[in-house]
């Protein structure tokens, strides 16, 4: 048992270590991502087929695909185009990109929820649709989207452990190089399940309370 | 050309069309500044298009049509180039549920004149007291019963100092109870001399503010004239037909 507990005190500053690596991912896909997003379901929304077809083309590539094999297109892959990326940075593209098409079609639906009315009396005011959009809608919009983007947060935290596929130092990663010096591969594997387990409650916690904010409605 | 000039509303000829059904097919109709006309007529009659195509919240398929001094057809939206000058005051209220009752009836002014938004808001609190709000101004929609809803959606209307108000059935969606503020409220408007247009199924108060009312049906004008006058003693079978049924339920 104190062998264990020594362990894991060893290994602690290395686990996050790597849990910062996981918390910056996380950070960078979701940041990154909503802005990709929100683009999309622009051009989703837009009237022009010039505009929602390549939307919809992209959207539907990468919800169709394995996040693992974005990934390995990204980091092993475009090297052979003559593209190579850095570990941390081909991460950050591909879960930017990834997030970006679940978010965009989160958008999009928060978006279209909007009553109809509520674009109609922005426009008999004189308003255009893109101040509609940013006065009217958006914000009543962004209510609806809270849940959905959030859930998708947790799930993106967790996701990030595909990154040490392709070597970037983050805490699986650390676990599985520390499990392959020490042997002790439970009670690794438990502490970095344990780690990810806080850092998703953290945002479940920050989940609720934006939920009931929005709720409120201030 | 120079008689539309006048004219708050100079519609001819306008058809509006849903896929196959024609829903406006041909109606002409001119107001003049300060006059109070009424629209009535059975559900899916067209009036309530007609108002909207009016807003430019639908686009007509064809006819011409002049609105506070704008041609529908431009480059420009005609809801869009009318910049407010046409108020509408919708069914069931669309307030912002995001924006308190002040906040709401400023978002006009604020956003499409560029007013600064203290100024504005002052403006929207007098208005609020102005419909009887100026106990809620702070009040955010869902706080506020139907009739209040439907009185904070006139000022709205009004913050934008339109030529003309538009109503589209105000008073349809209100419990019984809250109909008459409502009324009231659109009574003291008319008493103003402002140029309006109401679609309603409230026969006593078309006959007691409007000083024309207008029959439609089956997308055409059937019959129109002074309030008293086709809500009296129409000459049209059909409109004696609607009236009686209408009356007939009442009673």
């Amino acid at each position: 048992m104190s062998a264990a507990l020594d362990l894991l005190a060893e290994s602690a500053p290395l686990l996050l270590k790597g849990a910062g690596y996981t918390v910056l991912l996380s950070v960078i896909g979701m940041g990154v991502g909503l802005v990709i997003g929100f683009g999309l379901a622009l051009m989703r929304l837009s009237r022009s087929p010039l505009l929602r077809w390549p939307a919809a083309v992209y959207v539907s590539a990468i919800r169709g695909t394995p996040l693992l094999v974005q990934l390995f297109l990204i980091y092993y892959g475009l090297p052979q185009l003559g593209i190579e990326l850095p570990p941390l940075l081909a991460a950050g593209i591909g879960f930017s990109i990834n997030i970006g098409a679940y978010a965009g079609e989160i958008l999009r639906s928060a978006i279209s929820a909007v009553d109809k009315g509520q674009w109609e009396a922005a426009s008999v005011l004189g308003m255009s649709r893109g101040q509609a959009l940013r006065r009217v809608i958006l914000p009543q919009a962004a209510r609806t989207a809270v849940a959905p983007l959030a859930n998708s947060f947790i799930s993106l935290v967790k996701d990030t452990s595909l990154a040490a596929t392709i070597q970037v130092p983050e805490l699986f990663r650390q676990a599985q190089l520390i499990t392959a010096r020490t042997y002790e591969i439970f009670t690794m594997y438990l502490a970095a399940a344990a780690l990810y387990w806080i850092l998703s409650s953290l945002l479940a916690l920050g989940q609720g309370r934006l939920e009931r904010q929005a709720e409120t409605g201030r | 050309m120079s008689d539309s000039m006048g004219s708050a509303i100079a519609a001819t000829g306008l058809v509006k069309r849903f896929a196959a059904v024609t829903v406006l097919n041909g109606v002409d109709l001119t107001v003049s500044p300060g006059e109070v006309v009424a629209i009535i007529g059975p559900s899916g009659s067209g009036k309530s298009t007609l108002l909207r195509c009016l807003a430019g919240l639908e686009l007509i398929d064809s006819g011409t049509l002049t609105v506070a001094g704008v041609t529908a057809g431009g480059k420009v939206p005609l809801a869009r180039a009318l910049k407010g000058r046409v108020g509408f005051v919708f069914q069931n209220f669309n307030l912002f549920p995001h924006r308190t009752a002040a906040q709401n009836v400023a978002e006009g002014p604020i956003v499409v004149r560029g007013e600064k938004s203290a100024v504005a808001l002052d403006k929207a609190r007098a208005l609020l007291t102005k419909v009887g709000l100026g106990h809620r101004v702070d009040a955010y929609p869902r706080e506020l019963s139907g009739g209040q809803q439907q009185r904070c959606a006139i000022a709205r209307a009004l913050a934008m100092d339109p030529e003309v108000i538009l109503f589209d059935e105000p008073t349809s969606a209100l419990d019984p109870e809250l109909v008459g503020e409502v009324l009231t409220v659109t009574r003291d408007l008319a008493a103003e001399k402002r140029t309006m247009v109401i679609v309603t199924h409230q026969m006593d108060f078309a006959r007691d503010v409007a000083d024309r009312t207008i029959f439609m049906d089956d997308g055409v004008i059937i019959e129109q004239g002074p309030s008293n006058a086709v809500l009296g003693s129409p000459k049209e079978e059909r409109t004696r037909r609607f009236l009686s049924k209408v009356s007939g339920l009442r009673s």
